[in-house]
């Protein structure tokens, strides 16, 4: 049972009624722990055993790293973040051999369910940054199991992210949270707005995109292009909406977790975007591999050469087929490309408003072509969408025209762009000064539209993360 | 914590309101401008679950429409046959299927088992009160899901104008399946044995169903289609005729179940293929037209 279940909502409800009615620490914090067994149970009970064992490995491996001398702490460490790297490899791995002998999708997302366990990449980089944080004393190790194991398992994060750190999740674990009334109803407005991405714009979205990329030789490019833009709302709207949930109810238990998205499709750098654009993980890659690495410090063979590591490792990190490679691959090149361009000094005067109109429009599409590579399964796939995308056919008009979706779309990108410009979701000056009646009659079309498109059960894109 | 509980009660308060007016206002909307009209030719239907949606092949049957669906409990053709019978006042005879499995404890499951979500949205918008009351009763989880999905679908079904429900609720199938030679040898023939549970609710609302065809003046029969010697079903012989005898002892059954039929004539134990459908349908319209 997931975020997208709408069945999930009065068991949580239920859960953070009983959460709050008792007001000791070490009661929410074994609640919570075990709605996250049951929870993650619910979703994928054939791995749950491996959480376990996961959670238990490094926790007493983290104690081990803080107890052993100093010569010996660095050897221990690569041992067990490379022991947690090859499980996670292998098991990535193993799914990548099935679906490559599958051709037909609903199978392949069989196998994936079947094989891969839900979520891993996720709670293994919790365990790894854990391990490597202790090494590099960023913190103490954590010695009481409970809290460790809700680090790990915290359900709101536990199956697509955010990325949380241990020294933010563990100090607000250990200490008495109190009902806040503006965070419980801030967490709210978040898991509203999590839920109209995903159920309203996304669902609205995956029909029509993966009926045109499924089969790219039906159509023209015109077509193409215009799946490959939808088939971009649809990610953003599909992994965005599933953070913003994990924000919501975060914020509804009493912990702040940090932003996953900040408006990316309004980046006008390739640079920016991926400031914007799973942060999380951006975040994890910069302090983890990039920094480490020596960053931009040096010179720029060393900065680009540290950008292509972790555009790669990006592009592993979702898969280990030739086609996420290829994604890093895409990204580093545009990314490289843009890097030199923003160095050069532009002579002619562009107004500004127009500049930043054309360099969003530009990196928005080069983002979406970047997806065609992300969402297919092959290399020879990805070419010959391209090809066709590039042909005499994109000027031609759309062989179909999804009039409803498109108009979704811009109301919502409308509505995103006024939280972009004003502030943070539900929390303009416009909106905050509108009559209650006017705001609760929105949140009401809202839910009612959310629970009249959920019948469509379609889970997230990360989830095979 | 209080003003969040006040607020958060008050607006769910709202939330359900608004979302019950609109999933009732749906469903009346529904019902009002459902069309369930037939041909003005056709006098005679036949309703039942799959052994009937199979044998009746209305194309070979005058006068007659084959309404069946599979897996239908009489709580469903109940429904469908007051629409029905509302907007076809033509209609004179009602052939209901009163087959062995139609009395066995499978078929409450039939009726709000969380299998047959499907159904209940399909049925929601035609149900009347008591059986709104009964399936929320008996699953309300599953009911109130049914209700959500159905008022979305019959949404849209509204704004396209796609309400005619003349053949969404039942029409013949055409079986091509073939039973097999290895089922048959390794099918035991049936012994006689007694039913250790038996569906009254669906015998009720068969009570009802005969109590509203005889309200709108239509006569009614029960029919028992032909199924294969070595069906399992046959065990409940006995429960099958007390039932028959207890509770119907006025309505005539056409018992067919030992119809002679070639193996190759049925789909399997206990459905006829295309081919069999043919020659039953061809000899049934003979007998009703004698």
């Amino acid at each position: 049972m997931g975020f997208n279940i709408i069945y999930f909502y009065p068991f949580l409800g239920l859960f953070i009624a009983i959460y709050w009615i008792v007001k000791s620490n070490l009661f929410q914090n074994i609640s919570l722990l075990l709605f996250g067994y049951v929870f993650y149970y619910s979703l994928d009970k054939n791995f749950i055993a491996l959480l376990v064992f996961f959670t238990l490995f490094t926790f007493l491996t983290g104690l081990l790293i803080d107890s052993v001398k100093k010569s010996n702490k660095q050897k221990l460490t690569i041992i067990s973040i490379s022991i947690c790297l090859l499980t996670l490899l292998t098991l990535k791995t193993i799914n990548l051999s099935e679906i490559i002998n599958s051709t037909d999708i609903q199978n392949k997302n069989t196998f994936r369910k079947a094989i891969i366990p839900l979520g891993i990449s996720f709670y293994f980089i919790h365990g790894i940054t854990y391990l490597s944080d202790i090494y590099t004393l960023k913190i103490k190790p954590e010695k009481n199991i409970i809290n460790y194991a809700i680090f790990i398992n915290f359900f709101p994060l536990l199956i697509a992210g955010p990325i949380e750190r241990a020294n933010n999740l563990l100090p607000q674990l250990k200490r008495n949270k109190t009902f806040d009334y503006h965070n419980a109803t801030r967490g709210l407005k978040y898991i509203l707005w999590g839920l109209v991405q995903k159920l309203i714009i996304s669902n609205l979205c995956s029909p029509f995109s993966n009926y045109i990329l499924d089969s790219p030789h039906i159509y023209s490019g015109s077509t193409i292009y215009l799946a490959i833009l939808i088939y971009s709302i649809n990610i953003y709207t599909d992994f965005s909406g599933y953070s913003n949930i994990a924000i919501g109810i975060s914020k509804l238990l009493g912990f702040e977790i940090q932003a996953n998205f900040n408006f990316p499709y309004f980046s006008n750098t390739i640079k920016s975007f991926w400031r914007r654009w799973h942060i999380s993980l951006s975040n994890f890659f910069r302090d983890y591999i990039y920094i480490p690495l020596g960053g931009n410090s040096k010179s720029i063979f060393y900065t680009l050469t540290n950008t292509l590591i972790v555009f790669l490792l990006s592009g592993i990190w979702h898969g280990t087929s030739p086609n996420f490679i290829m994604w890093g691959i895409y990204h580093f090149s545009i990314f490289s490309i843009s890097f030199f361009i923003l160095r050069l000094n532009w002579k002619k005067k562009i107004n500004p408003t127009l500049k930043k109109i054309i360099s969003t429009w530009l990196t928005f599409n080069l983002i979406s072509i970047g997806w065609i590579f992300f969402r297919s399964n092959s290399i020879s796939k990805s070419y010959y969408t391209i090809t066709k995308l590039t042909s005499n056919t994109l000027i031609q008009t759309p062989d179909i025209f999804p009039t409803p979706t498109i108009l979704a779309i811009i109301i919502f990108m409308f509505t995103e762009w006024h939280w972009y410009k004003k502030g943070e979701l539900f929390n303009t000056d416009f909106f905050n000064n509108l009559h209650i009646t006017i705001r609760w009659s929105i949140y009401l079309i809202l839910i009612l539209l959310i629970l009249f498109y959920s019948t469509r059960e379609e889970q997230f894109i990360y989830f095979q993360f | 914590m209080k003003r969040f509980i006040y607020k958060f009660s008050l607006f769910c308060l709202l939330l359900n309101t608004s979302l019950l007016t609109l999933t009732f206002y749906i469903e009346a909307k529904t019902k009002s401008i459902s069309n369930f009209k037939l041909t003005p030719t056709i006098h005679s239907v036949f309703i039942g679950h799959s052994h009937p949606q199979y044998a009746y092949n209305d194309s070979l049957l005058q006068n007659s429409a084959n309404l069946s669906y599979s897996m239908d409990s009489y709580l469903h053709s109940y429904t469908k046959l007051t629409h029905f019978i509302q907007q076809n006042k033509q209609l004179k005879n009602i052939f209901i299927e009163y087959s062995n499995n139609s009395i066995i404890e499978l078929m409450d499951k039939a009726i709000y088992n969380n299998n047959t979500k499907p159904k209940m949205v399909k049925y929601m918008p035609y149900l009347n009160s008591s059986e709104h009351f009964l399936l929320f009763k008996k699953n309300p989880l599953t009911y109130l899901i049914a209700k959500i999905e159905s008022a979305n679908i019959y949404a849209k079904k509204i704004l396209e104008n796609r309400l005619n429900m003349t053949r969404e609720f039942g029409r013949f199938e055409k079986n091509s399946k073939q039973l097999k030679n290895s089922t048959i040898n390794k099918t035991p023939i049936p012994k006689p044995k007694t039913l250790k549970k038996i569906s009254y609710l669906n015998i009720f609302y068969l009570k009802k169903i005969i109590v509203l065809a005889k309200k709108n003046n239509c006569n009614i029969f029960l029919i028992r289609t032909p199924t294969h010697p070595k069906w399992a079903g046959r065990e409940f012989e006995f429960d099958y005729k007390r039932i028959k005898k207890t509770y119907f002892p006025n309505i005539k059954l056409i018992d067919m179940i030992n119809f002679k039929l070639k193996n190759e004539e049925f789909g399997d134990l206990q459905h006829l293929n295309y081919k069999g459908g043919i020659k039953y349908s061809l000899y049934l319209n003979k007998m009703l037209n004698k």
